[in-house]
């Protein structure tokens, strides 16, 4: 701050260690963030041009080869139509849910608190756990919703939800489905949080207004609230999408990716590749790959936050 | 007329009602069948349909699963973790996310935040491939600090975006101003006067780093080879793979009533604050 003393301590308000505390409280996060993460992905990004793995001795430079091998494979593709197909319809179906609970919550009805507290529990139980049971509840043997539809005698035997091989429209499975419906369960409450937080912001006069001019329940969601609350929306729509691109937990341990691939996400392929085939140089051209795909949701989020200040 | 505007309104809070019933039977169903698995007795638990509520209550499993896997030690090991990390994330997080919000005009502050926008959206995964050779190298491997330092990282850039939005949006410019009139240093004005009334965004920050501490999976099994000093997450997913992941169906459901406790009940004494805080980051963007 440039403005000279009128104070007592006038000295110590211009001293070197004054004019640069600001900076100096930056240093711990930043150098951190840089050494910690900046730095490592950087390096993974160079080794994805080296064959390094633990059989390789030597290491030689070697191009784009581990990009060729990465695209020359069928199952990478197959990786990114999961991960993209993962990520967008479990976002869409967390943003419809959240969504639909916190407009709800916001009303002053009784029992807001204790809904809003039950909600937000999926988001501290810890994903194995989470996963665990949903493995069970999913299962052909032990799972309750099978034995319930077998009572009801809706069904002959038991479903296989997370083991069926069956394909449609190309890579498309049942249990890729249950994954999503698993990650519907564990993200929205981050969202709803955030709407919550934002449709608190939404003064009350325009609803009446609105109600005033007959407008309906659905209109006045599109044009008041939708409206009023975009900035909120887009962030974390964007956050959460990028998020669940990367995600790894929900499809490493319920399904290990199986059965075939056909729940492998990219994040899994990556992990497997590189701690399980010690194949570190593919590994770090499929996780480079990883990135580029997610680049354009990250930039746009970058870039609207950092319109936002200007 | 009165009247049929009467029946709207009930139809309207039991439509209200009956939309967050359903909800919740989706959310709660996990916790449902963790506890009712928990509680069944031995020979009900493998029958098949599955019975949906036990025949008698049988508590012996949450004695048990402390002699099948040193579920103690992991605890242990998740709390030393989780507690370091949420320290030292709030601390790196609040002091450049104070420096931020309130310099956001200098060249520093700006590059600082573009740099958190970034890397939280770098996929973990592609740092830890290189992370763990560094770690090797510096025989950091199998050690809290390598578990750590890296969780501190990952969870820094969104805390100091959350306590910037807190600070951008909570605490007034106005009565800093004014102590720096009155002579106060720089750093006395944010620990003296700018700290002591941020406290709701400091919890939600530090609930965060928590949070993120206590579940990780992945770099942890990366990380460490060794028994003792798994957190609880690697803890049980060996030992699910240790069994195969029917036969100790019931002590792998006891042993995750507990893990999942500590944070439940750290998380219901402090939710209150944790939508605050995210409030007034979020609404800022």
């Amino acid at each position: 701050m440039e403005r000279s003393g009128k104070g007592k301590d006038v000295g110590r308000e211009g001293g070197f260690w004054d004019r640069h505390t600001p900076f100096i409280m930056l240093l711990p996060a930043v150098l951190a963030v840089m050494i910690v993460s900046v730095y490592p992905t950087l390096r993974t990004v160079g080794m994805s041009f080296f064959d390094k793995s633990l059989l390789s001795r030597k290491e030689p430079f070697i191009g784009l080869a581990n990009y060729a091998e990465a695209f020359g494979k069928t199952e990478l593709w197959l990786y990114i139509c999961n991960t993209l197909f993962f990520a967008i319809v479990s976002l869409i179906l967390g943003v419809a849910l959240a969504m639909y609970v916190a407009v709800k919550l916001i009303k002053p009805l009784p029992g807001k608190g204790f809904f809003r507290a039950m909600f937000l529990t999926p988001w501290v139980t810890p994903p194995l756990v989470a996963s665990f049971t949903w493995r069970i509840l999913f299962s052909e043997n032990f799972s309750p919703i099978n034995s319930i539809l077998l009572r009801l005698g809706w069904i002959k035997t038991p479903i296989s939800f997370l083991n069926s091989t069956d394909v449609f429209l190309g890579f498309l499975s049942v249990p890729l489905l249950m994954l999503v419906i698993i990650n519907v369960w564990s993200i929205f409450p981050f969202l709803m949080v955030m709407f919550i937080a934002g449709l608190q912001t939404v003064p009350a006069e325009l609803y009446e207004a609105a109600t005033m001019d007959g407008a309906g329940k659905i209109k006045q969601f599109w044009k008041i609230t939708v409206p009023c609350i975009r900035p909120v929306i887009a962030v974390s729509i964007l956050l959460e999408l990028i998020w669940q691109f990367n995600n790894f937990n929900i499809s490493y341990m319920v399904t290990s990716g199986g059965p075939l691939g056909r729940t492998k996400l990219l994040a899994v392929e990556v992990y497997q590749q590189a701690f399980t085939n010690f194949r570190y140089g593919y590994a770090s051209a499929v996780s480079v790959i990883m990135m580029l795909v997610a680049a354009i949701p990250a930039v746009l989020y970058v870039r609207s936050s950092v319109k936002e200040l200007q | 007329m009165k009247k049929t505007k009467k029946i709207k309104k009930v139809i309207e809070i039991v439509k209200h009602y009956l939309g967050l019933l359903v909800v919740s039977i989706f959310v709660l169903l996990p916790y449902y069948w963790m506890i009712v698995t928990a509680v069944k007795p031995t020979e009900e638990v493998m029958i098949s349909p599955a019975t949906l509520l036990p025949s008698r209550i049988d508590l012996s499993n949450f004695g048990k699963v402390w002699n099948f896997l040193p579920l103690g030690t992991y605890m242990k090991n998740s709390l030393i973790v989780s507690a370091v990390v949420t320290i030292v994330s709030v601390v790196f997080a609040t002091l450049c996310g104070y420096s931020i919000s309130r310099f956001i005009r200098r060249r520093a502050q700006k590059g600082a935040l573009i740099l958190m926008l970034c890397t939280q959206l770098i996929p973990g995964i592609v740092t830890m491939i290189s992370l763990y050779f560094i770690m090797f190298n510096l025989k950091m491997n199998n050690t809290y600090q390598g578990l750590i330092i890296a969780y501190v990282v990952w969870a820094v850039p969104f805390c100091t975006l959350m306590i910037k939005g807190y600070f951008d949006a909570a605490i007034p410019k106005e009565i800093e101003e004014s102590a720096r009139v009155d002579g106060c240093s720089q750093f006395r004005t944010f620990f003296d006067i700018c700290l002591p009334i941020s406290i709701p965004g400091i919890i939600s920050t530090a609930i965060f780093a928590f949070i993120l501490a206590w579940n990780e999976y992945m770099w942890a099994s990366i990380l460490l080879s060794g028994d003792k000093l798994k957190p609880v997450s690697v803890g049980i997913y060996d030992f699910i793979g240790q069994y195969g992941a029917n036969t100790k169906m019931a002590l792998t459901m006891t042993a995750g009533i507990f893990i999942t406790l500590p944070a439940m009940i750290i998380f219901g004494f402090l939710q209150k604050y944790l939508i605050s805080g995210l409030a007034a980051g979020a609404v800022k963007g």
